[in-house]
């Protein structure tokens, strides 16, 4: 079984994750807050934060954001 | 490879300090500036950016009110702009990347293989004569017309190919190789030399001869057609050992004036640098005088490939020509060692007995030594059966 799995949010982000180590986010508006434990972006409809352990924004364009690290959990508001 | 496309454009590192840092970096992201390598600090959040950016940075950063330290820079960029004022390194690397481009399209090495009684150096210095050589350009091969012209050139090949892999020329040769006689094919044993029969010892055949008779060369000593009583004949391979008492005459004369060349101790050194097989001398003049020459070559390898620039040393000993004068008894025993020499390199000869007689005129002695000897006579020569009748 595949361990990439893709979830489409309201048709305006998409959220790509491989296994629980990279993720890949498109249609984001930015970045609210950054920790290495936690990192919150900003949705069209809401925000998404990330969880998890030695965070890392790898790249950030304005096509999409990539973050590597253990990530634990990842929380909406909608 | 994005790390070397970063690393060709150059990019700085940047320590964003304030409150809202993350709001320099969204709005660095619509503004359609790349962003790597985001990591959160202590009090600051640390992030990558071309070079090329950095520019715009400066009126980005008003509007989000944070403070921009640069911690690094890296690439290519920044490399030259560092060694600006030292154009020698940059010409020489330059000239190391052209040097490099345009020796490439040359043979460096040659390389044989296969080959088994024809020596390496024949084969090379065939291809040689072809126009194959350390230096020829590798555009100029021809594969497919070099080993026929190769196969053309030496005789003692059934097969060759020819393959240039980068620089290095790699020749695979298959030799001719006699076709083994037929070990069976029936036989008769003939005389090699003449003389008298002392001994005969035949494992296979019919003796046509008896200790004690005459042989004169090329008489049958055994056949190898084998009557037997019922009226047949068997044709069989002749074996064995026919002892035959020969006499044998070695002359060898000598002068009493004779002429020794020795190393007088003096030794000079020649250097040539070989560069694609051409020759640079390191010296001026030539060697004067007689002499005798060793050559050495220092050849950067590694593994089999090596470079197609070498050093060739040449050590001249130079020589002088000793006169010197034998007495009648020196003469004679150096003719007698000379002759014993030639004996002992004669296979399957041994000496019975022998008889010198000695001629001296004034310039030197004539030694004429008589040997009798017994050797094994006989020689194998195929049977050759005609069918027709």
């Amino acid at each position: 079984m595949s361990n990439k799995n893709k979830m489409y949010i309201g048709m305006d982000l998409m959220i790509e994750i491989v296994s629980n180590r990279e993720m890949t986010v498109d249609g984001c508006k930015g970045v609210a807050e950054y920790d290495e434990n936690y990192i919150k972006l900003n949705a069209k409809k809401g925000t998404v934060t990330v969880f998890g352990v030695n965070l890392e924004i790898k790249s950030f364009t304005e096509a999409a954001l990539f973050i590597v690290g253990k990530i634990e959990r990842i929380e909406f508001c909608m | 490879m994005l790390w070397l496309y970063r690393f060709f454009c150059g990019y700085i590192t940047i320590a964003i300090k304030g409150n809202y840092s993350e709001r320099l970096i969204n709005t660095l992201a619509k503004s359609g500036i790349s962003v790597w390598h985001i990591k959160r600090k202590k009090n600051y959040i640390q992030a990558s950016i071309f070079a090329h950016d950095f520019k715009r940075l400066a009126s980005l950063k008003g509007k989000s009110g944070v403070k921009i330290h640069i911690l690094s820079k890296t690439g290519l960029p920044f490399v030259i702009n560092k060694y600006k004022h030292r154009p020698g390194l940059f010409a020489g690397a330059a000239l190391f990347i052209v040097l490099i481009f345009v020796l490439s399209s040359y043979v460096w090495n040659i390389k044989v293989e296969g080959n088994k009684a024809v020596s390496e150096q024949t084969v090379i210095e065939a291809c040689k004569r072809i126009g194959i050589k350390e230096g020829t350009k590798t555009k100029d091969v021809d594969p497919q017309n070099a080993r026929v012209e190769l196969l053309l050139e030496m005789k003692g090949l059934t097969w060759a190919s020819i393959n240039v892999e980068g620089s290095c020329v790699t020749v695979n040769v298959r030799e001719y190789e006699e076709k083994q006689k037929d070990d069976d094919a029936p036989c008769n044993l003939k005389s090699a030399v003449s003389g008298v029969v002392i001994s005969t010892k035949v494992t296979k055949g019919d003796v046509c001869v008896k200790p004690g008779d005459t042989v004169t060369k090329d008489q049958l000593l055994v056949s190898g057609a084998v009557a037997h009583a019922d009226g047949t004949t068997q044709f069989v391979k002749s074996q064995g050992e026919i002892i035959v008492e020969t006499t044998r005459t070695f002359v060898q004369k000598i002068n009493f004036e004779q002429e020794q060349c020795i190393r007088n101790g003096k030794v000079k050194t020649l250097s040539v640098i070989n560069f694609f097989g051409h020759k640079i001398p390191l010296f001026l003049g030539e060697i004067k005088g007689d002499y005798e020459k060793e050559n050495k070559i220092c050849k950067l390898s590694a593994g089999a490939n090596y470079a197609p620039i070498y050093l060739e040393k040449a050590n001249f000993y130079m020589i002088k020509t000793d006169r010197y004068r034998l007495s009648v008894e020196q003469a004679i025993e150096k003719a007698q060692k000379s002759i014993e020499n030639e004996v002992l390199s004669i296979d399957g000869f041994s000496v019975v007995s022998h008889k010198d007689e000695i001629l001296q005129n004034e310039d030197g002695i004539e030694l004429k030594r008589e040997y009798i000897c017994r050797e094994n006579a006989a020689k194998s020569e195929i049977l050759l059966i005609d069918t027709f009748n």
